[in-house]
């Protein structure tokens, strides 16, 4: 990746846009927030990109199209329902498979020093502008995961670009962690017994650390009501892993580096 | 998840990013019924679906039946077409005001290109990069910088005329 300055004053735009949209692989997205610290005219390139992307989505909503009434929903609604074996499946499992997914899950439970989390996020909005959009906000967003041991302790990075008036993050486990927040707009509003509540209005990116015991060798995941995710230690070290759910969210494991 | 449920999950989003994409709420409400009723008649097709299989079945019947109407008004008007225009006609139950500020961002959408405009609005609803290159043709690592060109471009279209005045 180059940050030399495209124009001469400041960092290409795409590359930019690339960081705000939380598109960068860990590595890059690190020299890029490296370089806005020190550079002033590029941070402030950035944060015009920023202000302009909100002030664009904010006209869209501002010149969207009433929704047509639920009742002109109804004769595809109807539709749908007469169709009983309209039912989506994914490709079936060959019956070996089948046993062997079982014969590991046995394995799995066996092993009683398996230790697991459970992160789950999603959002809970007021205030949208359109109808529906508690719904489909949950499901709009993009979350990447990184999974790195430092020392005695395990660092699990959890970063969303999710919209809306509040991401809650919430965690259940009887192991202790601790949590921090940083980046972004997120603003930390309290951390409960079961959970992290966090303003993220802008919908840029905002990063959530949870620092667990080195022992835990699974996460589940589940964002927005879907999953869970099991997601091993193994499978994180793997190279960039994209895992699509129903729902269009997007869980992106960014590689752990070796050298810290 | 069965057609049913990811219509309550999907309609409302489709919707507004095919009546952003053309202008026309009614023509956006035919695709929307149109791309479910696509997917009822052949499942396994589309099967396993995520919303952006769905986002770019919308898409592409929108594409067609635009494709379509051109050349029908061209036959009939020998006119051009495009996107609908964007008149600030004012709907029963808004004012003038709302109108025209409604109006002047729908002008400032339909000056995009339509690769501008696909890019711009699937990244509002959420899309990454990766899905935006597949649904416009294009690579995953240039989406950023046509992006960025898209949205100058309609900031610029916008000026001040779309914030209603108080």
């Amino acid at each position: 990746m180059n940050l030399r300055h495209a124009t001469g004053d400041m960092m290409d735009a795409g590359l930019l846009i690339r960081h705000l949209h939380g598109e960068l692989n860990a590595d890059e997205a690190r020299a890029v927030a490296g370089h806005l610290t020190s550079c002033e005219s590029c941070r402030s390139f950035a944060e015009s990109l920023a202000a302009r992307a909100r002030n664009v989505r904010e006209a869209l909503r501002a010149a969207d199209f009433d929704e047509p009434a639920a009742g002109q929903w109804r004769d595809v609604r109807d539709a749908l329902r007469a169709r009983p074996s309209a039912r989506l499946r994914s490709p079936r499992l060959p019956v070996a498979a089948l046993w062997v997914l079982i014969a590991v899950a046995t394995a799995g439970m066996a092993s009683a020093s398996v230790r697991t989390w459970v992160v789950e996020q999603w959002a809970r909005l007021s205030g949208e502008s359109h109808p529906g959009a508690d719904a489909e906000r949950q499901q709009s967003g993009r979350a990447a995961l990184s999974f790195r041991p430092i020392g005695d302790e395990l660092h699990v990075t959890f970063e969303t670009t999710q919209a809306g008036g509040m991401v809650v993050l919430r965690f259940t486990d009887d192991q202790a962690a601790t949590v921090s927040v940083a980046g972004g707009g997120a603003e930390q509003l309290a951390v409960g017994e079961r959970g992290l509540h966090v303003g993220n209005e802008a919908g840029s990116l905002a990063s959530f650390r949870v620092t667990l015991p080195l022992g835990v060798e699974r996460v589940h995941v589940r964002i927005g009501g879907t999953g869970p995710i099991d997601l091993t230690r193994s499978a994180l070290r793997e190279d960039t892993v994209a895992i699509a759910l129903d729902s269009g969210v997007v869980v992106r494991n960014t590689p752990p580096r070796d050298d810290q | 998840m069965t057609l049913e449920e990811l219509f309550e999950d999907h309609h409302a989003a489709l919707f507004r990013f095919i009546s952003r994409m053309t202008n026309d709420p009614d023509f956006a409400k035919d695709i929307v019924q149109e791309t479910f009723l696509t997917l009822a008649a052949r499942p396994s097709k589309f099967a396993p679906l995520s919303r952006a299989r769905l986002f770019q079945l919308g898409h592409s019947l929108a594409r067609s039946g635009l494709r379509k109407r051109k050349r029908r008004r061209m036959l009939l008007r020998g006119g051009r077409f495009g996107v609908p225009s964007a008149t600030a006609t004012p709907a029963p139950d808004i004012g003038m005001e709302r109108a025209e500020a409604r109006a002047a961002v729908r002008r400032a959408l339909a000056a995009l290109s339509e690769k501008e405009r696909t890019i711009l609005l699937m990244r509002e609803e959420g899309f990454t990069h990766r899905e935006i290159a597949v649904a416009v043709g294009t690579t995953t690592g240039s989406v950023g910088t046509m992006f960025a060109r898209a949205l100058a471009k309609l900031e610029n279209g916008l000026g001040s005329d779309w914030r209603e005045r108080p």
